[in-house]
């Protein structure tokens, strides 16, 4: 069957909620469609980001890039906690 | 399968943007994907919720929001990720064996999983017991993009990917019944039997404890029993007529299609006798007879028809499920099966209230409220982690069905040039393939030179029923045919995780055993 989608930020929303009975199916996408030449995706190219989109949107005005941690600063971190809980100094 | 299992650093570099987390985001991708699975410990959700709390404090943010925004990426991570249970039982080992517990706790709960696993860490000095490799992000998506470096042998039948593909919902269905301790017919039962039913389109599903207790348990409620006689396949797995026979009933064996290796509905009228009272077709290596033609036949001979669908759970007949075909469909969990339990297991299924309702009772000792037993029955319950299993497995099963067509579609199309007799499908039948089955001359020197070559075979079946010694007191009938088929068939690896190049390799390998007409092709060809 056909159904509407609305194109966003690289994203396709279905018009309506869906209820599908598999989490992968094939989207076959008209090629007047395509702004440019319609390509088969690349794995080797970079991802949409579109994880690094969705961890911003939850953190909003908190979402920053910093600088690379030490490996160990996190343990350290979590280990200081537990000193504090627990009194161990 | 594939499997990552993130260090806590790895994920906190993700949410707080630390660096180019790129590769940790395409990692990401690649698990939602369904290409690997990434994996969380338990045992880190603390120490990320703490860490990553604390440093959205620094961010400005207040305490309970940088706790609810911290919350919300492990949901978001959640979509990408699954989390691995810490076990219990390892414990007392890792407290001698760890140099670091909070890693080592990470290791040993990734040691549960079959496929080939890497650690994910920043942390060169991460503690994973010797037993895992470590790997940066970079590096995980280099080695993502290798070649996998074991199973070079693939498995006739893996229920290993399958397992660690759904190990938190086994788990979580497994822990339930400890905890409520309804071991034999638990409430996953009436939930297995109500999603069963509903799949197969019936309104009666009733859970039994093996495909061979359905066939009982179907002629029992039918009040089939000594002096009357029941037309099936003999080539088939012993249970079908051993179960006609236990019964006291006489197994009446008639000749199978040459195609399909179904029941052949053209000579079954010749095989009905006025003690005739049922027909149990096998709807065989996952394929349904031609049901309609045997349930023709039967209603003008008013016999009833048990479809023996031990095999077939899954496929359909003219756009119909498998079970729910006849008077009753019968069909095995046996592990090895499309949808297969941690043991035996099996169901019936009907539309008919009154045989639903006798099945129910004849499962449990012929019971219909405690301790009232109005007839006679067996023991045959379905046990309640069987049940859980199987729900676990049936979320996932119409994706695996889709992959068995696919694999079997890849097989029939590589194979064609090898000139072995490929698997035919009715053009109004779906196969379930629980067995991908070629036929060859010369069995026995193509079973040797394919093992030889790594590839696992097995045979469905070397001797018919009416072959088997059990059998012996039987009238002799001829039944050319399945004879015939008895000494050609073959099956090949067959499951819904066989890969690509898996199917290409055994391909290969039959190709260079069976050259192009089927015959063994000489050693030293």
């Amino acid at each position: 069957m056909m159904i509407g989608v609305t194109y966003k930020d690289g994203v396709l929303v279905p018009d309506r909620p869906l209820r599908l009975k598999h989490r992968h199916i094939a989207v076959a996408i008209p090629d007047d469609a395509w702004d440019g030449e319609p390509r088969a995706l690349d794995r080797t190219q970079p991802p949409a980001r579109s994880i690094r989109r969705q961890i911003d949107d939850i953190l909003g005005r908190y979402a920053r890039r910093v600088a690379p941690a030490a490996a160990d600063t996190d343990k350290q971190a979590w280990r200081e906690h537990l000193d504090g809980k627990y009194g161990v100094r | 399968m594939k499997h990552l299992v993130f260090d806590v650093n790895v994920v906190l570099d993700l949410w707080l943007n630390r660096g180019d987390t790129t590769a940790t985001e395409t990692l990401l991708e690649r698990s939602r994907s369904g290409e690997a699975r990434v994996w969380i410990a338990a045992s880190s959700l603390p120490i990320l919720h703490y860490v990553c709390r604390n440093e959205l404090e620094k961010r400005g943010a207040a305490g309970v929001d940088a706790a609810a925004l911290t919350a919300r990426l492990i949901q978001s991570l959640l979509g990408y990720a699954s989390i691995l249970s810490v076990q219990g039982f390892q414990q007392p080992d890792l407290l001698s064996a760890a140099k670091d517990l909070e890693d080592a706790q990470i290791a040993a709960a990734a040691t549960v999983l079959h496929g080939e696993t890497r650690m994910v860490s920043n942390d060169a000095t991460f503690d994973a017991l010797g037993s895992i490799p470590v790997l940066g992000p970079n590096a995980a998506l280099s080695w993502l993009d290798a070649a996998p470096t074991s199973s070079a042998r693939p498995d006739f039948i893996d229920l290993k990917t399958q397992q660690d593909l759904i190990r938190p919902q086994l788990e979580q269905g497994i822990h339930r019944i400890l905890h409520h301790g309804q071991y034999i017919l638990g409430p996953e039962i009436d939930e297995l039997e109500t999603r069963l039913a509903e799949y197969v389109g019936v309104r009666h599903c009733i859970g039994v404890s093996s495909g061979t207790d359905a066939l009982l348990i179907a002629m029992m409620a039918l009040g089939i029993g000594p002096g009357d006689e029941v037309i099936t396949t003999p080539f088939t797995f012993i249970a079908t007529g051993e179960m006609i026979a236990l019964i006291g009933a006489v197994p009446v064996y008639v000749d199978i299609d040459p195609r399909t290796y179904n029941l052949d509905p053209t000579l079954i009228e010749a095989a009905i006798t006025p003690r005739t009272r049922a027909i149990v077709p096998v709807s065989l290596y996952g394929q349904c007879a031609d049901m309609d033609a045997i349930n023709a036949i039967a209603g003008r001979h008013g016999l009833s028809v048990i479809e023996d669908a031990a095999q077939s759970f899954g496929a359909t007949y003219k756009g119909r499920q498998s079970c729910g075909l006849s008077l009753i469909g019968c069909t095995s969990f046996f592990p090895s099966k499309p949808l297969g339990a941690y043991g035996d297991a099996g169901a019936c299924f009907t539309d008919d209230d009154a045989l639903a309702k006798a099945m129910r009772e004849i499962r449990v000792h012929g019971q219909d409220r405690r301790y009232h037993h109005p007839r006679i029955g067996i023991n045959g319950r379905l046990d309640s982690l069987q049940a859980a299993v199987l729900l676990a497995k049936l979320a996932i099963f119409p994706e695996e069905v889709e992959a068995r067509a696919r694999i079997g579609a890849r097989y029939s199309e590589l194979l064609a040039g090898t000139g072995c007799v490929t698997p035919y499908i009715e053009p109004h039948n779906t196969s379930v393939y629980a067995q991908y089955t070629v036929a060859v001359d010369d069995r026995d020197s193509v079973v040797a030179r394919l093992n030889q070559a790594g590839i696992p075979t097995a045979v469905h079946y070397p001797l018919p029923l009416h072959c088997q010694p059990a059998f012996a007191g039987l009238p002799v009938r001829q039944i050319l045919i399945a004879d015939h088929a008895a000494s050609r068939v073959l099956s090949l690896p067959m499951h819904p995780y066989l890969r690509d190049a898996d199917i290409l390799s055994i391909a290969a390998a039959a190709e260079g055993v069976l050259g192009t007409n089927g015959t063994c092709v000489s050693a030293s060809a």
